[in-house]
């Protein structure tokens, strides 16, 4: 196994520490970043209570 | 430009730095064709060939459909959320839950065995398709066992390491040549599976190797889905760190992986239920005839390539992050195809691992519901969707993550007690079915008691200890 000399440490270290900070930063703008939003995620579990439940009406009745 | 930064978006594809904007290259359909190609890879016939040991075409239907639905569903918000928001790669992200050096027991317990193993049955798979191709073509009598199968599955493994070497933006492309193609071969099964028999026969054949209780056959089978649903749990959040925003991380799961899954499996289980075997590469000349099953067979050998490639990109920025520093420094062409020596070893038994498959399914079960169970109340009830993305590459005894040790008792405990659970009502080796496994089946409850016990302990214990950077009690 090799390991990193001491500059490609800094360097990673420096590079890391760039990227911590511009998405630390409270100027920085990534939609990805955004909280999902809590009617997104109750949607999420309405659509698949929705599919299990006619799933299992469905198995029910064809029995 | 002497002073160019050395790590570019493309470094940071490769490895643990965190993702900027402008290297966020998934929007919502590239996300859901890469999970299409993921969920529509052969194992999906595999499981649903599988479901067909236990249950007809009925029961087998909607076992298929809520086992991924309930499994997908929670597997899919604990997995993939944390690392679409802060482009941070998945397993480092789960430093917050597990602690650095927990995260390393993680992997080299779990995630790396799992990796090889789901891999190990593709490639194997990928021999037998061309070897019957060569059977079909040649009148040769290569047997399901025999080293073509090994050979061809090696070549499998070479073809994955090449791809893999080229990183997330090969993988990206392939898959939206290979994701709908995949659809295509799908919808094509079913066309050709009702040309030759009808949905009377089908829906009237026996399943092919039954246990004498019907409702545990059909729980069985609910099992074998859900265990399917939560296996997704390694390789998709690294995917998500790519998407652009948190819809594009979360809803491709439901289109890409739950309905292609869906689909894909429900094939499966016709197609074995209409021929009598649940290995795939032993449906497609008998269905098409030998020009057309070949054509068939050669695309599922692509296919479970770009499925390979996308599990071994996971593992391979797991074992980056868990190997810290030296795994850094080692060139990512090297690493990757360190990975795929085992799975090449592996391929020399091709009956042991191959004609078990549905085993090793149920046991990617009691890791993978309980893992899902733990990061879901970690990040969403504890940590209300925050992290602090700094301490997750702080290795000194100041980060929030340290826990204690570098490890966090209280998560291993939590997937343990999620486990023993698992165990009491279904045991994966023999597929002994205990007490109200017919009722709740055995992922659901260790999924529940593993996220109730994690967060009870880190309640009572974590937080008021001021371990793990909780958000203090109201």
């Amino acid at each position: 196994m090799t390991t990193p000399s001491n500059s490609e440490e800094d360097e990673f270290k420096r590079e890391l520490n760039r990227r911590l900070q511009i998405i630390g930063s409270a100027d920085y703008n990534d939609p990805a970043m955004a909280d999902i939003k809590t009617s997104e995620l109750v949607l999420w579990y309405v659509v698949a209570a929705g599919i299990l439940a006619t799933a299992l009406v469905l198995w029910i009745g064809g029995q | 430009m002497a002073n160019a930064p050395k790590y570019t978006g493309a470094s940071a594809a490769f490895g643990t730095l965190p993702v900027l904007k402008e290297e966020r290259e998934l929007g919502f359909w590239d996300h859901t064709w890469i999970n299409v190609g993921l969920a529509v890879a052969t194992w999906a016939f595999l499981i649903g060939g599988s479901t067909a040991l236990v249950v007809g075409a009925h029961d087998g239907l909607y076992a298929i459909i809520i086992g991924n639905v309930i499994s997908i569903s929670i597997m899919a918000v604990s997995v993939c959320l944390a690392p679409g928001k802060y482009g941070i790669e998945h397993y480092t992200i789960l430093r917050s839950i597990f602690g650095a050096l927990g995260v390393v027991l993680l992997v080299a317990c779990l995630l790396v065995v799992f990796g090889i193993g789901w891999s190990s049955v593709l490639s194997i798979m990928f021999g037998r398709a061309l070897s019957t191709v060569v059977n079909g073509m040649t009148g040769a009598q290569i047997g399901d066992n025999d080293f073509p199968v090994t050979a061809f599955a090696v070549l499998s493994i070479f073809i994955s390491w090449l791809l893999l070497w080229k990183g997330p933006t090969a993988v990206k492309w392939l898959n939206r040549i290979v994701g709908p193609g995949k659809i295509i071969l799908c919808v094509g099964l079913i066309f050709l599976i009702f040309g030759t028999k009808t949905w009377e026969e089908i829906n009237t054949a026996p399943p092919l190797a039954p246990f004498a209780d019907p409702r545990v056959n059909f729980m069985i089978a609910v099992e074998f889905n859900l265990a399917a649903g939560f296996g997704y749990w390694p390789v998709l959040g690294n995917i998500a760190r790519f998407t652009r925003t948190p819809r594009a991380a979360l809803w491709p799961n439901m289109l890409g992986v739950f309905a292609a899954a869906v689909i894909g499996e429900v094939v499966g289980l016709f197609a074995a239920l209409s021929l009598g075997s649940y290995d795939p590469t032993a449906w497609m000349i008998p269905l098409g005839g030998v020009i057309a099953g070949t054509v068939a067979l050669l695309f599922i050998g692509i296919a479970n390539i770009t499925a390979m490639v996308s599990i071994f990109y996971g593992i391979c920025l797991a074992m980056r992050q868990a190997g810290g520093k030296y795994f850094e420094s080692i060139p990512w062409g090297f690493l990757t195809g360190a990975l795929f020596v085992p799975v090449a070893v592996i391929s020399f038994f091709p009956g042991q691992v191959y004609d078990n498959f549905f085993i090793f399914v149920a046991w990617t079960a009691v890791a993978f519901a309980p893992l899902s169970g733990v990061a879901f109340v970690d990040y969403l009830i504890l940590r209300k969707g925050r992290i602090n993305a700094r301490s997750l590459f702080c290795d000194d005894k100041n980060s929030e993550y340290r826990f204690w040790g570098g490890v966090n008792p209280i998560s291993f405990l939590s997937l343990i007690g999620g486990a023993l659970v698992y165990w009491a009502l279904f045991n994966p080796q023999t597929l002994d079915a205990h007490g109200p496994f017919i009722w709740i089946s055995a992922s659901i409850p260790a999924c529940i008691v593993a996220g109730l016990l994690h967060y009870v302990l880190t309640k009572a214990v974590a937080i008021p200890s001021g371990r793990g950077g909780y958000p203090p009690s109201r």
